[in-house]
This record gives C-alpha cells, sequence and structure tokens, in this order.
C-alpha cells in the first residue's frame, strides 16, 4: 500500500505518515503526489478535484500540504462573498500581511496580479506554491473572468503556482461559454461499504476492545447503509449510540463476544435514531440525554416537525381554508361547492383531462384576489365586512410564507396568490373553526 | 306624465291593501289620507278617457299636497319622494309581519291554492283593457295595471334586500335565482296579500273593473313549487352567488365594438379638457358643503399627529383639495414635505432626497436608501424639537405601492417626530399593509369623501381613449411592459442598456438593426429575425422604441426616454 505513495524530493518517513493518516485513499494521494512532481518542480497550472460528499478531498489535500509542508493557501469560497477577500487571503498566506495591505480597496483582478508579481520578485517560489479552492463550484457565480483567470494563474503571474479546485459538481458545468484552459480532472470515488467500516473501526474507545467497536460498526452499517454512505454522518452516529450499545456490558448482563444479545438490544434503538436524530428532529444533545434517562422513552418527546400547529386569528383561519380551496380546486368547480342551486354537474364530464388527475400530486395553482375573497365568504358563516383588516391579514399570511404571491408585478390590481401550507396543516386549522374541509375539496370527492 | 301617474296609482292601491291588512296604529294616519288622493284619479281615469293632462295635473298636485302632509320633505321630485315613501312603509310592514311570519306560513299556504284558484276565474271578466294600453304614450310598460301592481308588491322586498347588497344589481323579474330566504317571505307576504285582494276582488270589481293578466296568476301559480323546493331560510350574501355564477363558465365574451368604429378614436388632450369644462357639478354647493364639514376635523388631525398617529384619508373623490387645505391651514408654520404619490415618475430615492436635502440642507449621496434613512433618523433624534409633516397624496399610487418603498415610509412614518398624512384611492389599498407595516404607520382611518374630481390624479394616465404626448413616464413604460412576455421584456432591456451605455456619446445615432440582432440572437431572446422584427412593431405600437434611417440607409433603432428614466426603470426591474 505505502509502495504506492512514492515520489523523490520528499523524505520517506513522512510519506509514511501522510499515508497513515490516508486510509482507503493511497491511490487518489498517489496520484495527486505524482502529478505534483519535485517540489522545486513545475505542477500542472490547475488541478480540478471532484467527488461526493465526504469522499476525501480537501482531507487528503490538506494532509498532503501539511504533512510535506509545501507553501499553500486554502480559500474556501463560500467566505469569499467579493474577490477582494479571496485575494486578500491568498496574498497573506503567500507572502505575509504586508502584501495584502497593498490591495486597493476594491481591487481588480488586475490589481491581483500586479501585486502579486511584485512580490513575487521579492521571494520567488523556491517550491511549488498551491492555492486549494474549496467549494469551487461557487466561482461560477463571481466575475465571469474570474476563473479564466484562475485557472491560468501559473502563466499571468509567471511564478510556480498551482491552483486546485475541489467540488462536487462535475467540470462540464463549470466551463465558461468562450472556453477557458482546461484543467486535469481527477474523481474521488465513493467508499465502499468495507472502506466505511476500516475507516470507522479506527475510532475506538479506549476502554473496550478494537474486535468489540468494529462489530458495533458493523450492526451500525448494517442498519443505515442503504440510507446514509456519508461518512461523517455516520460517524457522528457511531459517536452517539456507542454508549447505548456498551450498556448491557456495563451492567454485566452480556460479554463482549456475545454479539447476538448485543444487536438484539441495539438494533430497535438505531432504528428509532433513524427517524429521529438522522433527520435533526431531535437534537443530538436532547438525544445524549434520552439514554440518560432510561426509563424515558424515546417516544414522548416531539420533534420539530411536529410543531406545525400554529395560532391564527379567526379570520385568517378562514382565509387561508379559502387560499386553500382557490389552490387544489378547479375554478370550474366552484360553482357545485359554493352555489346553492347549481344545477346538475357531473364529476367526470365537464373537466378537462389534466384537472381529472389529483390536483393534490400536481401542488397549488394560483388564484387571483377576488375569487380568494368569494370564497372566502361562503366559507365564512357570519357576515363579513371587507375591512382594511381582512386585507392587511392576507397580505400577513403572506409575509408569514402561508401564501405566496405568484407574479410580482401588481401588488393592487389584480395580484394572484398561491396557498403553500400542507394538508395536514389545513385539517388542522379547519377543524379548530369546525369546518369540514375535505367535503369541499374536490380530490376527495 | 301619464306613466308618471300609471306608477303612482300602483304604489298607491299597494299601501291600501297593506294599511288595509294590517289595521295597526302606526300608520293610521298616513293610509287614510292616501287612500283619499289616490281613490280620486284612479276612479277619474277609470271613467275619463286619455288625454285629459288637466286631470293628470290634479293627480299630481294632490300628490303633493299628500307628500306635504306626510310631514316628508319634497325638496326632491314628486316621483321620488312618492316612491320613497310607498317603499319605506312596505318595508315596515314587512318588519311588523316577520314576527309571527313563520307561523302564518304553514296555515296560509295551505289556503293558497283556493284563492288562486278563485283568481284565475277573474280573467273572465276583463273589459277595460283597450283603454288602458291607449293611455300609457310612453311606452314603458304595456303590461295592465293589475299585473303591476302585484307584482311590484312582490318584489319588492326582494329587490330591497338585493339593493342592501349589490346596490349596483336590480333585477325586476323574480327570478329563480333569489335566495330561498327571500322566496320564503315572499311567499308568506304573496298569501297574505292574496288573502286580502280576494276581499278586494269584488269590491273593486264593483267600482272599477280591472284587468287581472295571465302574468299574475303565473306568479301566483309558481309559488307553491317554489316553497316545496326550499326547506330553510339561510343567509347567504347574494353577492358571493353572483361572482360564482358569472365566473362559472370560462368563456370569455368579447365585443367587436373597437375604438376604430368611432369617427375621432382617439381624442388629444386638450380636446378632453375642453369637452369636460364648463360642466360644472350640479352639486357643487353640497360637495363644498362636504369638503367644509371634514375642515373641522383639522384640529383632531394636528392632536392625533402630535400624538403620534398617523392620519389615513379615504372615501371617494379626490382628496388632495383637502389635504391641500390642511397644509395651508395648519402646516404652513411648520416644516412639511409634500408627495404626490400619483406622479408616474416618483420614486422613493426622490422622496428620501427631498427629505435629505430640502428639510435636513445635507449635502452628498448616500449609498443606500437604507443609509439615508438610518441619516434621517439619527438626525430627527438628535433635535427633539424638529418636527416634519410629510403629506403624501396617493400613497397607493403606482409607483410607491412597492413592498420596498412602503417599508422605508413605514420606518419614516415610525419617528416620533416625523408626521404624515396620506390619502389612499385604490379599492385593494389595505393589501399594501401587512401587520407588521400596519403597526409602523400607527394609521387612524378617516373617511372624507369629497366627490371631488380627480382632476390632476388622473392627468397623467394613459387612456384608451386619450391621445399620448410627449415621453413616456415611468409607471407607464413598466405597466406596458408588464403586459410584454419575459423574452419581448428581455429585448427592450438589451436595447436601454446599449442606450444607457451611449448616453454620454453625443454622436450616438441608435443600435442598428442587425447589431441588435446579433445580440438578441446570443442572449437567446429570438430565434430569427422575423421574430425580432415582430417585436419592434409591438414596441413600435406603444411607442416604446422609435427608428430612424440613418445616412447609410441602416435602420437605427432609439428608446425615446430620457436616460434618468430608464436608469430608475432598469433599478425598478432588477429590484424586482
Amino acid at each position: 500500500m505505502i509502495a504506492r505513495l512514492q515520489q523523490t524530493g520528499y523524505e520517506e518517513d513522512r510519506l509514511q505518515r501522510v499515508a497513515k493518516l490516508l486510509p482507503c485513499r493511497e491511490l487518489q494521494a498517489g496520484t495527486l503526489l505524482s502529478i505534483m512532481g519535485q517540489p522545486q518542480q513545475y505542477s500542472y497550472p490547475s488541478v480540478f478535484i471532484y467527488g461526493h460528499r465526504a469522499s476525501g478531498k480537501s482531507h487528503v489535500m490538506h494532509i498532503l500540504l501539511k504533512e510535506l509542508e509545501l507553501p499553500h493557501a486554502t480559500v474556501s469560497c463560500v467566505e469569499c462573498v467579493s474577490v477582494a477577500l479571496l485575494f486578500e487571503q491568498v496574498l497573506l498566506s503567500f507572502f505575509g500581511c504586508d502584501a495584502a495591505s497593498l490591495l486597493p480597496r476594491s481591487p481588480s483582478l488586475s490589481d491581483f496580479v500586479r501585486i502579486y508579481r511584485q512580490q513575487c520578485l521579492e521571494m520567488p517560489a523556491k517550491q511549488t506554491r498551491y492555492v486549494v479552492m474549496e467549494k469551487a463550484e461557487l466561482l461560477r457565480d463571481m466575475d465571469a473572468n474570474l476563473l479564466p483567470a484562475i485557472l491560468r494563474l501559473q502563466e499571468l503571474v509567471e511564478d510556480n503556482v498551482t491552483v486546485i479546485f475541489l467540488s462536487e459538481i462535475v467540470w462540464d458545468k463549470f466551463r465558461p461559454n468562450t472556453g477557458c484552459f482546461e484543467p486535469l480532472l481527477l474523481h474521488f470515488p465513493d467508499y465502499s461499504k468495507g472502506e466505511l467500516q476500516q475507516i470507522l473501526s479506527q475510532d475506538k474507545h479506549p476502554s473496550y476492545s478494537a474486535e468489540f467497536y468494529s462489530s458495533y460498526i458493523n450492526i451500525l452499517l448494517g442498519v443505515f447503509y442503504s440510507v446514509c454512505r456519508d461518512l461523517r454522518e455516520l460517524r457522528h452516529l457511531a459517536a452517539l449510540n456507542f454508549s447505548k450499545f456498551c450498556e448491557p456490558l456495563a451492567e454485566g448482563k452480556v460479554k463482549e463476544s456475545d454479539t447476538h444479545k448485543l444487536w438484539r438490544n441495539i438494533e430497535p434503538h438505531l432504528k428509532k435514531a433513524m427517524q429521529t436524530v438522522y433527520l435533526r428532529e431531535v437534537s443530538s444533545l436532547q438525544w445524549e440525554q434520552m439514554q440518560q434517562v432510561e426509563e424515558k422513552e424515546t417516544g414522548p418527546l416531539r420533534g420539530l416537525s411536529a410543531h406545525t400547529h400554529v395560532e391564527l386569528p379567526y379570520y385568517s383561519k378562514f382565509l387561508l381554508i379559502a387560499a386553500y380551496l382557490a389552490s387544489y380546486n378547479p375554478a370550474r368547480t366552484d360553482k357545485r361547492f359554493f352555489l346553492k342551486h347549481h344545477g346538475k354537474i357531473k364529476k367526470t364530464n365537464f373537466l378537462k383531462k389534466n384537472e381529472k388527475t389529483s390536483n393534490h400530486l400536481l401542488g397549488p395553482k394560483p388564484f387571483p384576489l377576488d375569487r380568494l375573497l368569494a370564497i372566502f365568504y361562503s366559507v365564512v358563516d357570519s357576515r363579513v365586512a371587507p375591512t382594511a383588516s381582512i386585507f392587511s391579514q392576507i397580505s400577513s399570511l403572506v409575509t408569514l410564507q402561508l401564501l405566496t404571491q405568484v407574479s410580482h408585478d401588481d401588488q393592487l390590481d389584480a395580484p394572484k396568490y398561491k396557498c403553500a401550507v400542507s394538508m395536514d396543516f389545513i385539517c388542522a386549522i379547519s377543524r379548530t373553526v369546525n369546518f369540514d374541509i375535505v367535503k369541499y375539496l374536490y380530490d376527495f370527492l | 306624465m301619464s306613466l308618471l301617474e300609471v306608477k303612482f296609482i300602483g304604489d298607491g292601491d299597494v299601501l291600501d291593501h297593506i294599511v288595509d291588512k294590517q289595521e295597526g296604529v302606526q300608520k293610521n294616519s298616513g293610509g287614510v289620507q292616501k287612500m283619499v288622493t289616490f281613490k280620486r284619479p284612479t276612479g277619474r281615469r277609470a271613467t275619463m278617457d286619455n288625454g285629459e293632462h288637466d286631470a293628470d295635473e290634479n293627480g299630481l298636485i294632490d300628490e303633493q299636497n299628500y307628500v306635504q302632509a306626510l310631514g316628508t320633505d319634497n325638496t326632491e321630485e314628486d316621483e321620488e319622494g312618492m316612491s320613497r315613501v310607498a317603499g319605506s312603509s312596505i318595508f315596515t310592514f314587512q318588519k311588523n309581519k316577520r314576527g309571527h311570519s313563520m307561523a302564518h306560513t304553514a296555515s296560509e299556504l295551505a289556503r293558497t291554492p283556493g284563492k288562486t284558484v278563485s283568481f284565475s276565474k277573474t280573467p273572465n271578466t276583463e273589459p277595460s283593457t283597450p283603454t288602458r294600453t291607449g293611455r300609457s304614450q310612453r311606452g314603458e310598460s304595456q303590461t295592465p295595471q293589475r299585473s303591476k301592481k302585484v307584482q311590484f308588491v312582490s318584489t319588492t322586498p326582494h329587490r330591497l334586500r338585493k339593493r342592501m347588497t349589490a346596490p349596483s344589481l336590480r333585477s325586476d323579474s323574480d327570478s329563480e335565482l333569489s335566495p330561498s330566504d327571500s322566496e320564503a317571505e315572499e311567499e308568506d307576504e304573496e298569501s297574505t296579500e292574496q288573502e286580502h285582494k280576494v276581499k278586494k276582488e269584488d269590491k273593486e270589481n264593483v267600482k272599477a273593473p280591472r284587468t287581472p293578466s295571465k302574468n299574475l296568476s303565473a306568479a301566483l301559480y309558481k309559488t307553491p313549487a317554489k316553497k316545496s323546493k326550499s326547506s330553510e331560510p339561510v343567509h347567504q350574501p347574494s353577492m358571493v352567488e353572483e361572482y360564482f355564477e358569472a365566473h362559472g363558465s370560462s368563456k370569455v365574451l368579447t365585443s367587436d365594438r373597437t375604438l376604430e368604429r368611432l369617427h375621432t378614436p382617439k381624442l388629444d388632450r386638450e380636446t378632453l379638457i375642453r369637452l369636460l369644462e364648463g360642466k360644472p357639478s350640479c352639486y357643487s354647493k353640497e360637495i363644498q358643503q362636504l369638503h367644509k364639514k371634514y375642515c373641522k376635523h383639522f384640529n383632531k388631525w394636528m392632536l392625533q399627529l402630535k400624538l403620534g398617529f398617523s392620519v389615513l384619508v379615504y372615501g371617494l373623490g379626490s382628496k388632495k383639495a383637502l389635504l391641500e387645505e390642511f397644509r395651508v391651514s395648519h402646516l404652513s408654520q411648520e416644516i412639511h414635505l409634500v408627495v404626490n404619490g400619483f406622479f408616474p415618475s416618483i420614486t422613493l430615492k426622490s422622496i428620501l432626497n427631498a427629505l435629505t436635502c430640502e428639510v435636513f440642507d445635507h449635502q452628498g449621496s448616500f449609498r443606500t436608501p437604507a443609509d439615508q434613512i438610518q441619516f434621517i433618523s439619527k438626525t430627527l433624534k438628535d433635535s427633539p424639537d424638529l418636527n416634519v409633516y410629510l403629506i403624501i397624496h396617493n400613497i397607493d399610487g403606482p409607483m410607491l405601492r412597492g413592498e420596498k418603498t412602503q417599508c422605508a415610509l413605514g420606518q419614516l412614518a415610525s419617528l416620533p417626530n416625523l408626521h404624515l398624512v396620506a390619502s389612499i384611492d385604490h379599492i385593494n389599498a389595505p393589501l399594501v399593509w401587512d401587520q407588521f407595516k400596519q403597526s409602523q404607520f400607527n394609521w387612524l382611518w378617516w373617511e372624507c369623501v369629497t366627490f371631488q374630481h380627480y382632476a390632476e390624479e388622473t392627468s397623467y394616465e394613459n387612456s384608451l381613449l386619450v391621445q399620448q404626448t410627449g415621453a413616456l413616464a415611468l409607471s407607464s413604460l413598466t405597466h406596458v411592459l408588464r403586459s410584454l412576455t419575459p423574452n419581448a421584456r428581455g429585448i427592450f432591456k438589451l436595447l436601454v442598456k446599449f442606450q444607457l451605455e451611449n448616453k454620454d456619446n453625443p454622436s450616438y445615432t441608435g443600435l442598428s438593426f442587425q447589431d441588435f440582432y446579433q445580440r438578441c440572437r446570443e442572449a437567446f431572446l429570438v430565434n430569427s429575425d422575423l421574430t425580432l422584427r415582430t417585436q419592434l412593431t409591438e414596441f413600435r405600437d406603444h411607442k416604446l422604441i422609435r427608428t430612424r434611417k440613418g445616412a447609410d440607409g441602416v435602420e437605427y433603432l432609439i428608446v425615446p426616454v430620457e436616460a434618468n428614466t430608464l436608469v430608475d426603470f432598469l433599478e425598478n426591474e432588477e429590484g424586482d
């Protein structure tokens, strides 16, 4: 394995340390090392590394650059809301604060290049300098000339510099219209189940044996592997649930080797963890507290999504109900629901073909204000005056994001809205005002 | 005149019935007097022939006397006064009846068929129809006297109720659409009516034979069937039903009567003003009175402004004169700023600039409106004695109704020593403010129905009937563009951007068509030059662009709008 990580110009023991720190990524690290070449050699101007989330892109880069003590600047493109921050960070880590302070207030690309070259004359690179761009997909949203310029930075500044882009998106989505210097593409594949097992088993608990922790990881992967292959997520879950796994052991009920009993103990617990803590319904802290308080079962605690009940004013409730009816019923069926003597309307005959499919599957449809008010007046039992308060309640529902305004062009003349609440929500609301909404929904006839 | 009389007698007879039936104490004197005055014309008409205008005059005078005797003010015309009395007495009768109406209905119903049978016999005796039809020369209604009377009575409650809910709609026919509650009451009324009428029948037959018509009998026959349909009276606003009725079918009816059919399809502004001039309102005195009445509130407004409220004036008619009066009488000694929200090129920036430059004498510019508002609030906080009054005509104007603008105005209004007086005109104006903004504004709503013309407010609007003059204003520019497709908007924006880039270049003649086509193609806005040409024709129709032939025979395109307006327009578009 270690044999792959070989490159002249670096010390042997350092390479071995790197190899130890990069389990299951020897191949990729070896390729990278061979691209980088010897420290003083010129490397490829830009390397583009892509792969799924938590496939070790940043980790491999970071370990390599740090352990081999290469000069580098790591820039997270999320942090750089303006190009000035980006330039500043690069200059800072290569030449110190003096160079960074030379940048004007709102620097352009040419300012950056000019200052870089100035500094370069004073302290020319003895080794290849590396600029690592994390989350490089955000570079596309910045100035159009930035990405092509960074791709051929080596050429622009005439220095031994290599830019490494890390992204979860393939290169094809980056390519500008006018073309650019094509970087070297490097793919980081996903970890397999065995690799995950191997990596996760590394951080074992000191008071238990390695085999015991490995069997725990095995059980954990058996439950979670089908839904989650994210290393970080799995590691977090493993840390959270390990104390529960060890419980029978601490009580002295079972021995370490009795895997089946341990599995029987932890398996329902892990299933519950998948529904709660994995979806972040229950925070990790709450989950740990629940494990400590044994008698308290994990079920009764209501997660975040259970708190969908919202207290609204009386007329706002009816406005929301009317909006829901207007959004999910075809306008042609209004006569049938809200007129007393509508005559005979058959369900199948008078509807267009696309209306016959469920409106709840297709999502809410926009409706004009007057239709909302007409349905509102017909569902409210008492007579309501169209006061300013009713109108501002409509606007407030928009502000609360229970309704959304469609087509922003005229706010007053003929505004259109959509209802943005779910069926469960509206059913709960209509129950509080004793309104049977299902009776009025076309889909449920 | 004769027509007038026909109607009166109808009402009178109806009143007779009611008074007889009711035998109450409230309406006794009026009823008796009326019977005296009204029996006379009817009797005379039965005997006399048509064309006797003296008789009609007499009748009119009698009616006037009657109205005076009743004590109602007769400043209005006779007819109106008369019908109003009739209507009100009918209405009160109905109210009295309502208490035990439901109990009555059942027993009355049982007897109704019998009565209708006796009615249906009466058509046999109809002697004087020819004279009657000959009399009504105005040709409004050829229907015989009797039927009209009955119809009127039966529909009145329905109509009244309708008028209360839907003032614009009046259906004379006793329609099937009428809400069930009114049916029930009508029913009840008609049955009592019938009972009463049968009593009257023989008496009238002796005195003056009438012509009961098919209409009457038909209406009466209909009622039992209707009754069986509606089991219980439910209160339902008919406006809602009318909405669904009107929007029930997706068929769109358009007329082919276009403006081109007119002789002069478009007036220009001067002609319009000339035509509108010299048409003073016939109620100018009353309008002045209203105006004076509202002026009395000014002191209250001042107090409320001082107490931290903002005054919002709403109602029919232009409120500009009222606010101007308020400004002159109460704010002339104070620092105040008047904003014309109806002005089509007003922006938030111009309001804020006016505040900072004119009121606070601050030179220099601000980067964002938020900075500017912060500066204003800081200045006002530092000097608590400084009171600034802001008068906004039409705070719901087309350029001010945006979310950002209202947010900024709300922030201003929430400052303790900046006071806001505003007026609204749009029917959906309260939609602009949600709860948060309302709490910022702290409105006090004052209803001021002035009935004054929107002379200045509407002068900027572009109407179909009026020719546009001069350059497009910002609001009409956005208005026209919003009705276009996104692609068309993109094409126009491309041209605007190019023109703004070249605005400092005096030798700029415009963008040539070929060049423009290339740019549009690159932006994926058009696929062929034919599409672009059609699009340009549309722009030309809306006067958004102008074309000019250059010296080399190439078409050059230009947007005939000022550069500042274009900059504002682009800002607005990007803000959305």
